[in-house]
């Protein structure tokens, strides 16, 4: 794999290779330093034992002297202490490094011992430097060697080590690049194993199914929406070709018109309903609505339905306050209303039950109700359920806004059989007004 | 005594349940010389194909059960051998390749222009004339 600048498995192959680097030049450094400094008191402390063996030797010339281990009777020239150091080793044990003829830097210990005679004299050792300075020299040597070795060993491993991590993230990279809105059904190579890569695989692959069923559903609503547009279309282009054949009296022509017009209404009715549901969609309804009192509103939408509406519209219920926004409250007490008008013999009963937490809704009716097969599905968009009850709705968008409108309001939709009338039942719960708890978990099966 | 009262009209039995649609195809078929029956519910179609003995059939496809396709494989099956023309506002490759597949022998999307439905019914009528009358 050619190394990429930039490429994480660089970036952490050169922290890695740092980090060593650091970690073996400090270890050495301390090593160099104590290897050496115990070299240099193991010279001394011989060369003490030394001065202290000769400082006792009663037979032997006060002037004896030695250097590196060979005794030198009398003593030697230049002497190996004089001047000031003679003078401090006089006074008690000295230590210094000089250079001696013939042998080169060295050791020096020199210290006063007193004769029998009471007069005081210098008793001095040395020993050379060149074993020391030798050994110091060949540690350096093989301590600037062995170190960038070592980097260099270590930074390999980490390369590959880092590879061999990687290398499930890079099949992943390339497959992923590969995916796109054509192909939603590939996935993720899925690393083997429990580790953080394999759990970064399997995330990925569940958030790729969660786009999937949303790309799936979005192509099933365009797709059931430009149906829907292309019905009343149908009609729309038929009334206006029937008015342009028409031959006959202006009447005629007046009521394809007519007829043309009333389909340019369920055109934009059909647009309306598709922006509030793409509204709700995209989230931009608050949750903190309101409050509004239901009662009174639901009160005030069927008494504007009561004069096109068939049925008798009977609401019932105190007054109670919900947590909506209140045209979404209009709206949804509207297309229950409407949905349940269209399809009952006589009679649409509202009914608005408050309970701590929530506000709940209901509307039923004596129509020949859901089928219960498809109670799950009336609230789905363009849902076959409508369809099925009469055409006569334009779309099956009325029930999905009512879901999408209360959910989107921290409510839940329920659909089912009405107890009382024997006719379809919805039941909305909202939230009450001042519990800001979302009421979820709802399934559209139940009834009371 | 004039010419175009002594050519039969052709029959045609439109299967389709929205009001307003049928109201325009009624008319216009009318207008164009065709003897309409309709029919707003798949259940009915078989007894509207006895009732009527149409030359060709319009079918829509969402129609409340059995659906379009149901109604026009369930003429097939019970023998009738007419012309199907589906018509259907969900239109894409996989309605027209079930509607095919459901025995129709024309698919045309909605909306679409009336005298296009007219021209591909009198070329049906047309081909089946052919079919039942092969020159010797």
């Amino acid at each position: 794999v050619r190394p990429r600048s930039g490429s994480l498995r660089m970036k952490i192959t050169l922290a890695w290779a740092a980090g060593s680097l650091l970690v073996f030049a400090l270890g050495a450094a301390f090593f160099y330093r104590d290897f050496i400094n115990a070299l240099d008191d193991s010279v001394t402390r011989a060369l003490i034992v030394r001065v202290e063996d000769l400082s006792v030797v009663p037979a032997l010339d006060r002037a004896t002297l030695e250097a590196d281990g060979q005794v030198v009777f009398p003593s030697q020239e230049p002497p190996l202490v004089e001047g000031e150091q003679l003078a401090a080793a006089l006074e008690g044990r000295v230590q210094f490094d000089t250079t001696i003829e013939d042998v080169g830097e060295a050791r020096v210990v020199a210290q006063p011992v007193v004769g029998a005679d009471g007069s005081t004299a210098v008793v001095a050792a040395a020993r050379s430097l060149g074993p020391v300075n030798r050994a110091r020299e060949r540690l350096a040597l093989e301590l600037g060697i062995g170190l960038p070795l070592m980097v260099g060993v270590m930074a390999v491993g980490g390369w590959a080590l880092t590879g061999a991590a990687l290398r499930p993230v890079r099949r992943m990279s390339r497959q992923a690049a590969s995916i796109s809105a054509d192909r939603t059904g590939s996935r993720l190579p899925q690393p083997s194993g429990r580790d953080e890569i394999a759990e970064l695989g399997h995330t990925l692959n569940q958030m790729l199914d969660r786009i999937e069923a949303m790309v799936v559903r979005e192509r099933a609503f365009v797709d059931d929406a430009s149906h829907e547009f292309r019905s009343p279309l149908a009609v729309l282009r038929g009334e206006l070709e029937l008015a342009l054949l028409t031959s006959g009296t202006t009447k005629e022509i007046g009521a394809r018109l007519q007829s043309a017009l009333e389909e340019t209404d369920r055109l934009a009715h059909l647009a309306d309903e598709l922006l509030v549901l793409a509204r709700a969609d995209a989230g931009q309804i608050r949750l903190d609505g309101g409050p509004v009192d239901v009662r009174e509103r639901a009160g005030a939408v069927a008494e504007r339905l009561r004069p096109i509406a068939p049925n008798e519209i009977r609401v019932t219920g105190p007054a109670a306050e919900a947590s909506i926004e209140g045209p979404l409250a209009d709206r949804i007490v509207e297309n229950l209303l409407m949905n349940a008008v269209r399809h009952a013999r006589g009679v649409v009963q509202l009914t608005v039950a408050p309970t701590d937490q929530e506000v709940v809704l209901t509307v039923g009716d004596d129509g020949a109700g859901f089928e219960p097969s498809r109670q799950q599905d009336v609230f789905d968009r363009f849902a076959v359920g409508d369809r099925s009850r009469g055409r006569t709705t334009g779309a099956g968008l009325g029930l999905a806004i009512v879901r999408a409108l209360t959910e989107a309001s921290g409510g839940r939709v329920e659909a089912g059989r009405d107890p009382v009338l024997g006719g379809a039942l919805v039941t909305v719960h909202l939230p009450a007004a001042g519990s800001h708890r979302r009421l979820t978990g709802g399934s559209p099966a139940s009834s009371r | 005594v004039t010419g175009p009262a002594l050519v039969p009209r052709p029959r045609v039995l439109v299967i389709e349940d929205d009001p307003r649609f049928v109201d325009v195809l009624e008319r216009f078929l009318t207008k164009k010389g065709f003897a309409v029956t309709v029919t707003m519910s798949g259940d009915q179609a078989l007894w509207a194909l006895n009732r009527a003995h149409p030359d060709v059939a319009v079918i829509d496809v969402m129609i409340p059960h059995p659906d379009g396709l149901e109604v026009c494989s369930g003429l097939r099956k019970a023998g009738w051998r007419g012309p199907i023309a589906v018509i259907s506002a969900r239109a894409n490759d996989r309605d027209h390749d079930a509607a095919l597949h459901a025995g129709a022998d024309v698919f045309v999307a909605k909306p679409f222009r009336l005298a296009d439905l007219e021209a591909t019914l009198r070329c049906l009528l047309e081909g089946r004339r052919e079919r039942q009358a092969p020159p010797s």
